[in-house]
């Protein structure tokens, strides 16, 4: 009899960390980064260092080399659940983790739309990106009325975590 | 350029060449059959390949053979070894015999050196039509499934492990 109510036991333990498990792979961690890209003096401000690496490759191949962080948002994200993060002059983007992959990568749906009032959307795109990967928007001009003030960089990591 | 179009000129070359998949195929014949554009970029490369085949199989009918077994047996005995060499052959092969471990221990270790430096310097051996993108991309944390810049001009690059997309947004592509 002890050793039933021991394998029940056992059981109920293995099917709660089986919950926990599914809870966890539910929900992704994404951090949206704005940031400001300008031809200003080589420098890349320290609260980019989780995605230093990125942008030292991006600055390989692109001229801008002076990186400031203008806005960070995380959320913890249900799949097909959307995250719209406000970005410098009216426009935004809009996330939404789709699926995991059986390889384990986070399938995304990005979004980003343009300025006031018509928020147009700019660009849609469907990625697949490794935990701990960042992927970069680039292009959008830092401030819509002066082309030459520098280029907003959007970083989207997806953070190893999840709950 | 239609976003199709984009995707099917780096598929014409290995249609050509036979190496597409089945699934690629059938998508690729079915584009060209109705784009006027991309039947024309597919004519132009069987017209180059063509030409390229043309020139190669001229020069080889006319090249002569008929004295080459002649011209290599007069060439190996002009570089017939010199007494000189003989001596050092000689040499080498009495210090063969007397230091055969080293010997052997010192052309491994040369051995592997070289295979590392080759490794080490020779150009990424993979499918070279494959643009950079593509060849990289398979080392990237995010892989662009899909991309769709509305009116606006864009592309996907790959820097290092890392992902761009990247947005025109000073000049809006002309609305099709």
């Amino acid at each position: 009899m002890k050793a039933v109510a021991a394998a029940l036991a056992l059981l109920a333990a293995q099917a709660t960390t089986d919950a926990g498990t599914k809870a966890e792979a539910s929900r992704v961690r994404i951090t949206v980064r704005a940031i400001a890209a300008t031809n200003g003096a080589e420098q890349t401000d320290p609260k980019l260092a989780p995605i230093a690496q990125n942008l030292a490759e991006f600055a390989k191949d692109f001229r801008w080399r002076n990186f400031v962080l203008l806005s960070e948002d995380s959320f913890e994200l249900a799949f097909l659940s959307a995250a719209q993060v406000e970005l410098p002059g009216s426009r935004s983007v809009q996330i939404t983790p789709r699926q995991m992959a059986p390889d384990g990568r986070i399938r995304v749906h990005l979004e980003v739309l343009g300025e006031h009032p018509e928020h147009t959307r700019k660009l849609h795109t469907d990625y697949s990106i490794q935990r701990g990967g960042t992927i970069f928007v680039g292009g959008l001009r830092l401030d819509p009325g002066r082309p030459d003030a520098g280029t907003l960089l959007v970083a989207v990591t997806q953070e190893m975590g999840g709950k | 350029m239609k976003r199709r179009c984009e995707e099917s000129v780096p598929l014409l070359g290995p249609w050509m060449d036979g190496e597409l998949q089945e699934e690629d195929r059938v998508w690729l014949a079915e584009h060209v059959s109705c784009c006027e554009s991309c039947a024309a970029r597919l004519a132009l490369l069987a017209a180059q390949r063509d030409a390229i085949r043309e020139v190669v199989v001229r020069k080889a009918a006319s090249a002569d053979l008929s004295r080459i077994a002649e011209a290599v047996l007069a060439r190996v005995s002009e570089e017939r070894a010199p007494a000189p060499v003989l001596r050092l052959r000689v040499w080498g092969a009495e210090m063969w015999r007397e230091r055969r471990g080293p010997l052997s221990a010192a052309a491994g270790l040369a051995v592997a050196a070289s295979l590392a430096a080759i490794a080490m310097l020779s150009p990424l051996q993979g499918d070279s039509r494959r643009g950079p993108l593509l060849a990289d991309a398979r080392n990237a944390a995010a892989i662009v499934e899909e991309v769709d810049f509305e009116n606006h001009e864009g592309a996907v690059l790959q820097s290092g492990q890392t992902t761009v997309i990247w947005i025109d947004d000073d000049a809006p592509a002309v609305v099709r």
